[in-house]
């Protein structure tokens, strides 16, 4: 079946099997997934979801931001600024998985206190690069991305 | 990777009406929900044939609170559901979904999808079985709602299997609630159990009602109501011969079991009752 949806920005058309799962798509055919697949996340529709999970015929129309296509973006800046100031330095596994975690979080909550944090990564502990650093991460990428988006409605 | 169908047909029905009729005309087919047991890596049970997906059906993405009791449509993941937060109303039933892997899990895992499922993941049937949710199921030749237990013991060879496409869940608060899970990454491997336990109390002390439930990865749920009635109207803190006999109650319904359970499990099991019955007292 051919399905189309949207890659990174680009509408794509790959003539795939139903069940083929998005991370072999991915790793496949575009060459976007290098980590283990139970490890790696994407945005589809803005949500964090494991690609491994998700069938193509649940891709129609939708659309994929993969950690490749999220970096350089603004809302990548804020959360990646933020892990350097607080010295938040996970291994390059983690680090995209904690970004899209963050920037879901982000995305609910303009300033997430340490239990919305805490909620957001159950599942994932522990925390490689730690998890102190990571509570201040969060808190300087939320007010980045609030002074941003402050400044951009003045 | 699974190995699929390449020519499977995906039907996506919108509402029931023409779930109905799908299945009428396709029997052989496969219904397709959130996809989280059926897509990952461990699992077995891979669709051949044709599939309903069900993740159009207007029907079961509804959400609906009354005063006593959530309305969930089956096709409702469990981030969303997670996210009522205190209108959940029982705090066990927050932490069973709290335990139950993590967010982007979640954002895919329907609560129908982890009812279908029965006992293969534990982390649900044991709270839900106690709060008395129940179940609207569809088989070809109708409609009904059912309680959760019935879906549970309903046959596996069942030639009219049930669709479930809403869930109701009673909303109130006991007195004292407890839940726990042991299980390694996700309540799907073998030797995974989780426990729920609710009592109300009286003004006096008196225990009013008290529920106590166990959930084994492949055993399916287990539940004692005589263990129960010897514990409904004591006095709390209970006394030791109280224990004793609601104990020696579970013990022998386990020893009865259809299912032969280890010895370890059966000591886990009288154990966590034990400990509860203590922990109700210190209240």
């Amino acid at each position: 079946m051919t399905v189309r949806f949207y890659l990174n920005g680009n509408l794509v058309e790959p003539d795939v099997s139903p069940l083929t799962r998005l991370s072999d798509l991915l790793r496949d055919l575009y060459r976007l997934i290098e980590g283990p697949e139970e490890q790696t996340l994407i945005l589809l529709d803005g949500e964090p979801v494991f690609p491994h999970l998700v069938p193509a015929f649940h891709l129609k129309g939708r659309l994929v931001t993969t950690y490749e296509g999220f970096s350089g973006t603004a809302d990548c800046e804020d959360i990646e600024t933020g892990f350097e100031e607080a010295h938040f330095c996970p291994c390059p596994i983690h680090r995209p998985v904690y970004t899209f975690l963050v920037h879901a979080l982000l995305e609910r909550v303009s300033h997430p206190e340490e239990a919305d944090t805490a909620a957001a990564f159950t599942g994932f502990h522990p925390i490689c690069g730690g998890y102190l650093s990571l509570l201040d991460g969060v808190r300087l990428a939320a007010r980045r991305r609030f002074l941003r988006h402050h400044e951009q409605t003045r | 990777m699974n190995k699929p169908a390449k020519q499977a047909h995906i039907y996506t029905p919108r509402n029931t009406s023409e779930l109905q009729a799908l299945r009428k005309a396709h029997p052989r087919s496969f219904p397709f929900g959130g996809g989280t047991y059926v897509m990952s890596p461990w699992t077995k049970e891979v669709p051949t044939g044709d599939i309903i997906s069900l993740d159009q059906l207007s029907d079961t993405l509804k959400l609906n609170k009354t005063e006593s009791y959530l309305e969930v449509g089956s096709g409702i993941t469990l981030e969303k559901l997670l996210s009522l937060k205190r209108h959940l109303g029982s705090r066990a039933l927050y932490e069973a979904l709290t335990a139950l892997g993590n967010g982007p899990l979640r954002t895919r895992a329907t609560l129908g999808g982890n009812i279908a499922l029965k006992a293969k993941t534990v982390n649900l049937p044991a709270v839900l079985y106690l709060l008395g949710t129940r179940l609207e199921v569809r088989g070809l030749s109708g409609s009904a709602w059912i309680p959760i237990r019935k879906y549970y013991e309903e046959a596996s060879d069942n030639p009219d299997p049930w669709i479930i496409t809403r869930i109701r869940i009673p909303i109130f608060q006991s007195a004292f609630e407890r839940y726990e899970i042991f299980q390694e990454r996700s309540g799907l491997e073998s030797g995974a159990l989780s426990f729920c336990c609710l009592a109300d109390l009286h003004k006096d002390g008196i225990i009013s009602s008290f529920g106590c439930s166990f959930c084994i990865n492949g055993t399916g749920v287990l539940r004692n109501p005589d263990m129960e009635s010897l514990v409904e109207g004591k006095k709390r803190p209970l006394s030791g011969k109280d224990i004793s006999r609601a104990v020696e109650s579970l013990e022998e319904m386990l020893e009865s079991h259809s299912t032969p359970l280890l010895p370890w499990r059966k000591h886990q099991i009288t154990a966590l009752l034990f400990d509860t019955l203590k922990k109700l007292g210190d209240l």
